[in-house]
């Protein structure tokens, strides 16, 4: 009885106010839309960041039948230059735990990695003191020419214009979604506003007869809770198509280089629909609860 | 059963409703309360409802001190006390039936009690036959019997009407009126606020007459003046 008598309310409340309701929805969505795409790209950058994290800006990849010798030479080589601010060495285990990591959805490349985990070599990662590209190209390449080293990488520039950009963006697409949350909830107080307004009899002879105020309120709330779920639920569109982008974008021969490590694991992607979802909730709850607590007298 | 103890109400803009009304009612006794417009009558019903609370003195309802009740228990004291108004208050857009199942349905009575009670209900006020109709379809007597019906629904301790027949002609209001009195022979409180002269001197029941937020006359078996 309880039940339908709610479920019912909420429906035709719901119904009663349907462009505001439609507003509300809208708004919640392109909000959360927003904020769950900064936060899927943010895990992104912080993935391909991981990789030149304090500023590494040149790898080092080793030959896997390097000797003791030639690592000695090496090391010697670095600690001689002084535009190297600091250098550490990445073992094999820790290069294959970070590449599993970039590879996180990637089943093929993870079943290549799992039955030889060989392939992902040892590395030297130098951190310069200035940023003197010039400087740092030219001692790459005398490192590359060394015995024992196979390849070494120098991503400074196409990190930093990544890194740069999505930066930028972020920042932006986080002021811009947090300006439409804050609109999202205020369109929710007025849906529930309006829909007490119709419903102002009902409420009257409610309180006249004894019913609990959880009992008035219940539909209410529900009805913010239901905008605010239904607004997430179309977000969640958008961030599984962002999802798809980057996850396209990281394949593609011509940008794998710099978009192989821009990737959110499939944690990171779920931990964001969680977020989007409970935050569409409290925006819901929010929003009716702050209408009813203004609105609705004892 | 209402007890009110040096009771002063002041509303916004130093307007004073009552002022130092003291006044006992007892168990099943019917009550009328008269004096002019803004004299504190249903400034004295919306007290013992608890619509509003009294700044000084106590209200006791039921035995119990209703300024400390907190605010979750008030639905509680309100299902013991059913209400009636001039202009009925009832919902437009439900018929006869569910605007009187509508006040146990909100106070989470189960089905069959619904099913049982609203016929029982509408029998008592002699509307068994109008249970399908919309409010807009029945007379002003008949929509007030609807009202009485959802009021008393939930046999409540207390009723509080006020000016019940204040939009009705003569021969109406005398027919609401024995609906009143057969509810207070079931021993329910009836407490009546009206500026109707001919009914109260006809019922021959106890007045409390107001003035300016005062008790000027509290005479058992009164009549208006």
């Amino acid at each position: 009885m309880k039940l339908d008598y709610i479920a019912r309310e909420t429906f035709t409340n719901l119904r009663r106010n349907v462009t505001l309701t439609i507003a509300a929805i809208m708004t919640v969505a392109v909000s959360l839309a927003l904020f769950g795409s900064t936060l899927l790209l943010n895990q992104g950058v912080d993935n391909v960041s991981a990789r030149w994290k304090d500023g590494i800006t040149l790898i080092a990849f080793l030959k896997s039948d390097i000797t003791d010798e030639q690592r000695d030479a090496i090391e010697t080589f670095i600690d001689e230059h002084p535009e190297v601010e600091r250098w550490r060495y990445v073992d094999r285990e820790e290069s294959h735990a970070e590449a599993m990591r970039l590879f996180d959805r990637n089943e093929a490349m993870k079943q290549r990695l799992e039955a030889n985990p060989e392939l992902v070599p040892d590395s030297y990662r130098l951190t310069p003191t200035a940023d003197d590209v010039d400087l740092m190209a030219s001692m790459g390449e005398e490192l590359a020419a060394m015995p024992g080293v196979l390849q070494v990488t120098d991503e400074r520039e196409s990190v930093q214009t990544v890194v740069g950009v999505s930066e930028f963006a972020q920042r932006a697409m986080l002021v811009v979604g947090i300006g439409l949350l804050v609109a999202a909830l205020l369109l929710i107080l007025n849906a529930i506003r309006m829909a007490m307004y119709a419903r102002r009899r009902e409420i009257e002879v409610m309180k006249l007869v004894g019913a609990t105020n959880w009992f008035i309120r219940v539909p209410f709330m529900l009805e913010g809770i239901v905008q605010g779920l239904i607004g997430a639920i179309f977000a969640l569109g958008a961030v599984f198509a962002l999802d798809r982008f980057m996850q396209r974008a990281a394949q593609h021969e011509d940008y794998r280089a710099i978009m192989e490590g821009f990737v959110a694991t499939s944690g990171e992607l779920w931990f964001t629909v969680v977020v989007v979802l409970v935050l569409g909730v409290v925006i819901g709850a929010a929003g009716s609860g702050w209408a009813l607590s203004r609105f609705l007298k004892v | 059963m209402i007890t009110f103890e040096n009771v002063t109400k002041i509303y916004k803009g130093n307007v004073e409703a009552l002022r130092g009304v003291s006044a006992t009612i007892e168990k099943g006794e019917f009550v009328f309360l008269v004096g002019p417009s803004g004299s504190g009558k249903s400034t004295m019903l919306r007290l013992i409802n608890r619509e509003e609370t009294a700044d000084k003195g106590r209200i006791f309802v039921a035995g119990k001190d209703i300024a400390r009740l907190s605010s979750w228990r008030v639905p509680y004291l309100r299902r013991n006390i059913g209400c009636i108004f001039q202009d009925y208050k009832l919902l437009a857009t439900k018929t006869v039936y569910e605007n009187v199942a509508f006040a146990l349905e909100v106070i989470g009575r189960p089905r069959n009690v619904v099913k049982t009670q609203v016929p029982a209900i509408l029998e008592l006020v002699g509307l068994e036959s109008k249970a399908d109709n919309l409010p807009e379809e029945l007379s002003g007597g008949e929509q007030q019997r609807v009202s009485i019906a959802r009021a008393f629904v939930n046999r409540p301790l207390i009723l509080l009407a006020d000016e019940p027949t204040g939009n009705l002609d003569p021969a109406t209001s005398v027919g609401i009126m024995r609906l009143l009195d057969r509810i207070n022979r079931t021993g329910t409180t009836v407490v009546m606020a009206t500026h109707d002269r001919s009914i109260v001197d006809t019922m021959q029941r106890r007045v409390i007459e107001l003035e300016h937020g005062r008790i000027v006359r509290d005479q058992a078996r009164g009549v208006y003046q």
